[in-house]
């Protein structure tokens, strides 16, 4: 009858209604709301609009200030607030008398919490620290990378993150927006040493200009940090180098000798150790002035717009607009090139962007200054969520552990309730309760986490600390975390037990509302088991994969192999001698020079090929590697057609062998001796002609090999003999035969320092230096696993609570049930079947949820595994099999249990 | 035992209050009190009696009964206390005995 009353429902003015909403008290306000409603409408039915709207008004004044009397609050009329001191006391002595009256179960709940806090505050310290790169510089916000993108004729694209040197000169003096800019070049590694040669370091040499230490915000501890950089062959050293040297910090004014450059450097600044979240990082700065005076710099990159050789950063003015600022250069460098040369898009990347969002920019101009230190944003994702579910699957072990126990609170909630306590002040009185129990885990946790923070730092490579000098962000997530554990834990209890009517509770009928309660019970442990099984999935999955990496078929023998550097002219002169002195040693088997070794991730050298059969102008973008006659037979490549390079050097340095892949770009199908051109060489995404192009024939065909990470596929490839226009030899590779290889490294240094005194024999194992491309992966599978185990442990513990309950709820069950002759094992599988339907459930939910996720972690990889469905049989069964154990510890005492025992003690 | 003074305004609303009997709140007492004694109040003037009566322990009330006529809103629904309904008894035992004592031809002979 309403519904069809309602359409012609007549409502009042809406400003009048506002006017009444806004001026009358609170506490009366919906039910004077309701009847004027109700009277307007009778109105409107009796006289019409203007004398309801003008009656409305009139009783609206009526109910207005001043003419309003207030209703007074409930708790106005002497009722004491649930957050009396008194009260608040007595909660908390009953909080702690409880958790000593139930030891296990406080013990499982105060265990559970304070590992779910534990690896939540690692996992947000960890990603505090990631969020929080490069944030340390004052002007982080101003500050932005020029980088470039350029398409070449073949339509491949290049991002590079170095720009041409007159681009930041350019910037500072003709854009009103720019406030100061400062170039960064890397020159490649030197040695270093105190001026008397002593203490002697190969370190990676970064050229700064000036005004490095006026953008940036690295402290200097000694030195001006405007003029630090101004002056040529000064340079400014870390604390660490300084210590390293010269055995002191108070450094100003030594001397620092290379072997790079003639002149020695005199130190005008010393600065502390970069900090880990610092994208850039350096050890040893010389100032730009330096190479003002080198010839290739006078003649060629000093008056250059379009090379890629400075990493340049601008200090924007505030507001400016970053992409007109990119806009401007861009129009700026096409202004400066020749007409047929197309310029580059440029961007200004912002400095908090560069840790995450650097994937595909080429940024060897920098190498070694942020090799390795890329972060990637999906991690953080992911690490954000394990850390806020392992700490919800422990809060939920409390939901259901003190619901569970809500039977032995009825008695005290039923006298409290009679006793004159409301819903309010129970409610309050549980939610103290989980706060008391949280805070216990926190105090726990922290100091779990102190002690938990050398390994971590160890392995993550960061300098992580909590304490009070850590960040106020870093303490206010804890807070924040504490509170909201304890509310989330204490909230539902407290709604569910403060609900309880009192006359039930004291006749001791519990089980009100029992089904739903145990059905919520039973969803969240199928939650639990769900987050458990995708995260065992992930473990496993991650797990294969990367052993897949390290042990699949390279294409070579990457055992046994030592790298040695060729780090100066005098070794690379006498290769032969050195090559044929290692070859003789007992350990060696084969020796083999080349320019590049696989797993190098230094810039690869790329060439441009072209075939005759093809018009001219269409090319084929490869990579090369100059090698010599031995370098199939050391790396145990496989050569599938033709021959190998000869021992005669004049004849062979025309000849060339490609891999598979580039055999199939080119169509070639048998080495013939075909002739091959290559007109063009480059790096950096920079490809410019050679002198004299270069023209080769095809010899041979050798297998695929993977010369880079496995994330990326096998390009085509060109093995040049070492003796030729593009690179020279850096490298001696040695196979050894497998024993005694420490002597056998000593005796290859001996040799080589026997033709060049002053080398310092750098040398690496290759499966190492290839395990280095997987060291973050490694790192975050060493992260999943811990968390992996923290999380089925939580949920195990709370499974083992909740199975310890029912066995003693129905202790007299299964002690009626003994006496007439159930048998030990029928009372096992009784009890354990009610926990085994919830994690089944968790199994079948997870399944497609795992699929889903690492089936995207996968793509990342170029060669990968597949996901396969025992993966998923494998950690259901696990899950199960933890559950089952957890369960039948519990169901297995109480079904040994003597039922006199328990039927006695009614 | 000292009296609490009942005005004559609120001895009618509490009699509307009894009269509706657990239907009574701002509409129905308002619209009844018009309906049966002609007068016409503001709106206001019966909240604040209301909220009066209920001070002094002659009514309690309680929100309940939303409908869709009044925007889901609840409406504060009266009963009359034991109190209340003392009073009113009282009061009418007062008029009763008054009306006892009253000479037989007083008010015939106004009446004329």
């Amino acid at each position: 009858m309403r519904a069809t009353k309602q359409p012609d429902r007549q409502s009042p003015p809406g400003w009048m209604q506002q006017l009444l909403t806004l001026l009358h008290p609170k506490n009366t306000l919906e039910e004077v709301e309701g009847d004027l409603d109700e009277l307007y409408d009778h109105w409107y039915q009796k006289s019409g609009k203007w004398p309801a709207n003008l009656k409305y008004l009139f009783n609206v004044m009526s109910v207005l200030p001043p003419f309003v009397r207030r209703r007074k609050q409930a708790n106005q009329f002497g009722k004491s607030s649930i957050l009396n001191i008194a009260m608040i006391r007595d909660y908390i002595k009953i909080a702690f008398r409880n958790l000593a009256k139930y030891k296990a179960n406080s013990a499982i709940n105060i265990i559970g919490l304070t590992f779910g806090m534990t690896c939540f505050f690692l996992i947000s310290l960890y990603l505090f620290d990631e969020l929080t790169f490069d944030a340390f510089h004052e002007n982080v916000d101003r500050i932005y990378r020029i980088t470039q993108k350029r398409t070449s004729e073949n339509g491949k694209q290049t991002h590079v993150s170095s720009v041409g040197y007159q681009i930041g000169k350019y910037a500072t003096t003709e854009l009103p927006e720019v406030e100061n800019a400062v170039r960064v070049t890397a020159l490649g590694r030197m040695n270093v040493s105190d001026s008397t040669g002593r203490n002697v370091f190969l370190r990676e040499i970064t050229i700064a200009d000036e005004h490095f230490f006026t953008v940036f915000d690295y402290h200097l501890t000694a030195g001006n940090r405007a003029t630090a950089l101004q002056q040529p062959y000064t340079t400014v050293i870390s604390r660490q180098m300084a210590l390293n040297l010269f055995g002191t910090t108070d450094a100003i004014g030594k001397i620092v000798d290379t072997d790079g450059f003639d002149t020695p450097f005199r130190v005008t600044g010393v600065c502390e150790d970069v900090p880990a979240n610092s994208s850039f990082q350096f050890d040893i700065l010389f100032s730009e002035t330096t190479i003002h005076s080198e010839k290739w710099f006078t003649e060629d990159s000093g008056s250059d717009w379009s090379s890629n050789n400075f990493v340049t950063y601008l200090l924007l003015k505030d507001h400016a607009q970053s992409q007109s600022v990119a806009t401007k250069i861009k129009n700026a460098v096409a202004g400066h090139l020749p007409k047929d040369q197309k310029a580059g898009i440029f961007f200004l990347q912002p400095l908090r962007d560069i840790h995450f969002y650097s994937e595909d920019i080429d940024n060897s101009a920098e190498r070694n200054n942020s090799v390795g230190r890329m972060g990637d944003i999906t991690y953080v994702y992911v690490f954000a969520i394990i850390g806020i579910f392992v700490l919800l699957i422990a809060c939920i072990n409390y939901i259901n552990l003190t619901t569970a126990r809500a039977s032995r609170r009825a008695k005290e909630i039923g006298v409290r309730k009679v006793a004159g306590a409301n819903r309010g002040s129970l409610t309050f009185q549980f939610l103290m309760e989980s706060l008391v129990i949280t805070f216990i885990a926190l105090v726990i946790a922290l100091l779990a986490v102190q002690l938990a923070l050398p390994g971590f730092n160890a392995f993550t490579e960061k300098a992580l600390a909590m304490n009070f000098s850590s960040d106020y962000r870093i303490w206010l997530i804890v807070v924040l975390a504490t509170l909201l554990t304890g509310l989330l834990s204490g909230s539902y209890p407290a709604f569910l037990l403060s609900k309880f009517q009192p006359l039930l509770l004291i006749k001791g009928v519990t089980s009100t509302p029992g089904t739903n309660k145990t059905q919520l019970r039973q969803g969240l442990v199928v939650f639990q088991f769900t987050l458990s099984v995708v995260m065992i999935v992930a473990t496993l999955v991650v797990y294969l994969q990367l052993r897949f990496v390290r042990t699949k078929n390279l294409g070579f023998n990457k055992e046994q192999l030592v790298i040695v550097d060729i780090n100066s002219g005098k070794v690379r002169d006498n290769f032969q001698t050195i090559k044929s002195e290692y070859s003789k040693l007992a350990g060696v088997n084969q020796v083999s020079v080349s320019s590049r070794v696989p797993g190098e991730w230094k810039n690869l050298a790329q060439v441009e090929v072209h075939v005759p059969a093809a018009p001219a102008g269409v090319n084929s973008n490869m990579t090369f590697i100059g090698a010599d006659e031995d370098f199939l037979k050391t790396f145990d490549i496989k050569l599938l057609a033709g021959r190998n390079f000869g021992n005669n050097a004049p004849a062979d340095s025309s000849s060339v062998l490609i891999n598979e892949s580039a055999a199939k770009e080119l169509g070639i199908h048998s080495p013939g001796e075909q002739w091959i051109n290559i007109p063009r060489r480059g790096g950096n995404g920079n490809m410019y002609p050679l002198d004299v192009p270069l023209k080769v024939q095809i010899v041979g065909i050798v297998k695929d090999f993977n010369f880079r990470s496995l994330r990326e596929t096998i390009s085509p490839l060109v093995i040049g003999y070492r003796v030729n226009p593009i690179q020279q030899i850096d490298y001696f590779t040695i196979r050894l035969s497998g024993k005694d290889s420490p002597e056998t490294i000593g005796q290859m240094k001996y040799i080589l320092q026997k033709i060049d005194p002053e080398d310092l024999f750098e040398y690496h194992f290759l499966d190492q230096q290839l395990a280095l491309f997987y060291r973050e992966d490694a790192r975050r599978q060493t992260i999943f696993i811990s968390m992996v185990l923290a999380t089925v442990f939580i949920a195990c513990l709370g499974l083992f609570g909740l199975s310890a309950f029912t066995a003693e709820q129905r202790a007299k069950e299964i002690g009626v049930r003994k006496v007439l002759g159930a048998s030990v094992g029928s009372i096992v599988s009784l009890l354990s079947k009610d926990f085994l339907k919830p994690v089944l459930i968790g199994i079948l939910l997870a399944t497609p949820l795992a699929w889903y996720a690492m089936d995207r972690w996968l793509q990342d990889f170029a060669y990968k595994i597949d996901v396969e469905w025992w993966m998923f049989a494998l950690a259901g069964f696990l899950a199960i099999s933890v559950a089952l154990l957890t369960v039948c510890f519990q169901s297995i005492k109480a079904a040994l249990m003597n039922p006199v025992k328990t039927l006695r003690s009614e | 035992m000292r009296r609490t003074y009942l005005g004559e305004f609120e001895e009618v609303v509490l009699l509307m209050v009894a009269i509706l009997d657990g239907e009574g709140y701002g509409v129905t007492i308002s619209q009844t009190l018009e309906e049966h004694t002609g007068r016409s109040v503001t709106f206001g003037t019966i909240h604040n009696t209301l909220i009066r009566l209920e001070e002094k322990g002659f009514v309690k009330s309680e929100l309940g009964g939303a409908s869709a006529e009044r925007g889901g809103r609840r409406k504060r629904i009266f009963k009359v206390t034991a109190l209340g309904s003392r009073a009113l008894h009282d009061i009418q035992q007062l008029r009763k005995d008054l009306w006892q004592m009253i000479p037989s031809n007083t008010l015939k002979l106004s009446g004329i």
